[in-house]
């Protein structure tokens, strides 16, 4: 084919080809937060009495339970200790120990890496939430419980999530 | 013998009248190609909103407010086609599966109703009367357990003045 041809030919093809035009739209949702934290079983001493001047201790497998459920990352946090209240207003720290599992029955739960105030992040991927366990024990030292009085102490203490609302 | 190669090298050489003919006809096809421009211009991105966990989330083409919108201009006719996601994206990768139905995208050229048309095929729209409009609705499918975040997709409109 002649060199003049087949310059001849291409032009007449090209304008053809910058004839299709591309655009964009776009298009957008947003999945709002679901993140949840509910009790299953509270942290106990039970029946057994604590002995002043000794240590005393419920392991996070048998201590409180709480679930989490959550659609994105979310930090699991509950303070280090909880001071409860016993006759007359007397006061009995409680150190907290926690520990994380998926299942809510673990015999042995993971200890968290940092105390319970640092918190857990129950891990997540992909395209979906999911739901974990957190195991709270406690330890009464020595010291705390040396010159306690005798009755029964209660008190409360918050695990709390920690999360990103869209 | 030279005065013979020396007529056959002539005869390959193109004739300047031929070569000028030639130069004409291109430059007269190239103002063809260069009339042939499309302007489209997002009104509005399609907008799913807010995504409840579970349930699909369906935009219709009529809806004011959340479809998308693109208008077209341009010469003559102009001949369109949709390349549409499958899915919504977030920054961390996760997605939301979505789908477009027959009758989710509709085109409306100046003076007539919304028609719907097949997206994924070439679709002529007369813009000799004026701005065409198209409408986009679809539909999101989030999972019961989706991830929370922000999704988007981009969907792109290929513009032809011929068909293909």
């Amino acid at each position: 084919m002649r060199p003049l041809l087949l310059a001849a030919l291409m032009l007449a093809l090209w304008p053809l080809e910058i004839r299709a035009q591309n655009f964009s739209l776009n298009a957008h949702g947003t999945v709002a937060s679901a993140v949840s934290v509910a009790r299953l079983s509270d942290l106990a001493f039970g029946a057994t009495a604590i002995v002043p001047g000794t240590a005393t201790s419920v392991t996070p497998a048998n201590g409180a339970r709480i679930r989490v459920d959550f659609n994105e990352p979310t930090t699991v946090t509950a303070p280090d200790f909880v001071m409860i209240a016993g006759p007359g207003g007397a006061l009995l720290r409680v150190d907290l120990v926690c520990a994380q599992d998926p299942t809510p029955s673990a015999a042995a739960p993971t200890a968290f890496a940092a105390p319970c105030a640092g918190g857990f992040i129950p891990p997540i991927s992909g395209n979906v939430g999911g739901t974990h366990y957190i195991y709270v024990g406690g330890t009464v030292a020595p010291a705390a419980s040396a010159s306690l009085r005798a009755g029964s102490y209660a008190g409360t203490f918050a695990v709390t999530a920690s999360y990103v609302n869209y | 013998m030279s005065r013979l190669h020396g007529r056959r090298s002539n005869a390959r050489r193109p004739r300047p009248a031929r070569r000028a003919l030639a130069l004409l006809a291109l430059l007269a096809a190239a103002p063809a190609a260069a009339g042939a421009q499309y302007a489209v211009a997002q009104v509005q991105p399609l907008a799913f909103g807010y995504l409840t966990q579970g349930v699909t989330e369906i935009v219709a083409p009529t809806d004011a407010f959340r479809r998308g919108v693109l208008t077209l201009d341009g010469p003559g006719q102009a001949w369109i086609r949709l390349v549409l996601p499958t899915a919504l994206t977030s920054a961390l990768g996760a997605t939301i599966p979505l789908q477009f139905l027959t009758g989710d995208v509709t085109a409306q050229e100046t003076g007539k109703p919304p028609a719907a048309f097949d997206p994924t095929t070439s679709t002529r729209v007369n813009l000799s009367k004026g701005t065409a409009s198209l409408f986009i609705g679809g539909r999101a499918v989030p999972a019961a357990d989706q991830r929370a975040g922000d999704y988007t997709a981009t969907m792109t409109i290929i513009v032809s003045s011929t068909k293909f």
